[in-house]
């Protein structure tokens, strides 16, 4: 009888922490955070762009726009990875 | 007036001031550079046909070192936890801190874009007729402010500590007429240079010579 309850108050579950699991959530909050961040800053070289015009426009504007789309890239890759890890 | 790589608009030309002849000497034109003398192929909302831009400047790239920092600091993070996640079993899989270094990346990328667009929009401009500044902060913060010259009553520099010192950077202070904008411009590349342009440009108004 004593070996019984042993054995089942040894196999009981036990909470431990595990900081990884806690980072998911947050990490793809950032992740998310970034991408519509990066979307903003777009429209902001737009009106930025209306408001002062000189040569270096163009590479603003390709700069960002090359952002924007590595971020959307790194987001949907961070995502996957994140939530398999 | 043009000589050779120098330009020199038309009511400058005959002009002996001193900013015009320290100008001429040190003429360093393009698009990328943060302090423009008389920029050819500039111009900004509400640009007169008739008015001239005497000097596009901007903050100095030194003023940008703790965004340096705080990107090398973001890329640091995940490398640290990286190695030690498979000595810590708290810390999880390896796998997580691989997208956590995706993350960190993407968030560097994002503050290194955010810091060039903010030297590059935060621009000072001095005109033949006032003085404009735009300054950009991040991608939800913009602003736009001018002043006549006539309203510009005090113009001061100040060179302090020792980046100040290192690099020739400092604060120029413009002050204006009764309750309108003050100008307090940081870090910026030449300072004294700057304060000598606008100082003749008021004299210049003055006289009516512009």
């Amino acid at each position: 009888m004593d070996n019984i309850y042993t054995e089942i108050f040894s196999n009981t579950w036990q909470p431990t922490i595990n900081l990884g699991d806690i980072l998911k959530i947050p990490l793809v909050i950032i992740l998310v955070g970034v991408l519509l961040y990066s979307f903003m800053l777009l429209l902001k070289v737009r009106i930025l762009v209306d408001t002062i015009n000189s040569e270096g426009n163009f590479k603003m504007k390709a700069l960002v726009s090359i952002n924007l789309f590595i971020t959307i890239f790194a987001t949907i890759l961070g995502t996957i990875i994140i939530l398999l890890g | 007036m043009k000589k050779g790589k120098q330009y020199i608009p038309k009511k400058f030309a005959k002009v002996d001031k001193s900013f015009i002849n320290k100008l001429r000497s040190e003429e360093e034109h393009g698009a990328l550079t943060s302090f423009s003398i008389f920029p050819k192929k500039v111009t900004f909302y509400g640009k007169d046909p008739a008015e001239d831009i005497v000097l596009i400047v901007r903050t100095h790239w030194v003023a940008f070192v703790p965004h340096i920092v705080f990107v090398l600091l973001i890329l640091a993070l995940p490398l640290i936890f990286l190695a030690l996640s498979s000595q810590v079993s708290f810390l999880g899989t390896t796998t997580l801190y691989i997208g956590m270094l995706v993350v960190c990346l993407v968030l560097a990328l994002n503050v290194t874009i955010t810091t060039i667009l903010k030297w590059y929009y935060t621009v000072n401009i001095v005109t033949d007729q006032r003085i404009v500044v735009i300054k950009m902060d991040n991608a939800f913060y913009h602003s736009y402010a001018e002043a006549q010259l006539e309203k510009i009553e005090d113009v001061t520099h100040t060179n302090i500590g020792v980046l100040g010192t290192v690099f020739d950077v400092g604060d120029v202070h413009i002050d204006t007429a009764g309750h309108g904008v003050d100008f307090h411009l940081r870090m910026l590349p030449r300072p004294r240079e700057l304060q000598d342009v606008i100082n003749d440009l008021l004299e210049m108004k003055q006289k009516g010579d512009i």
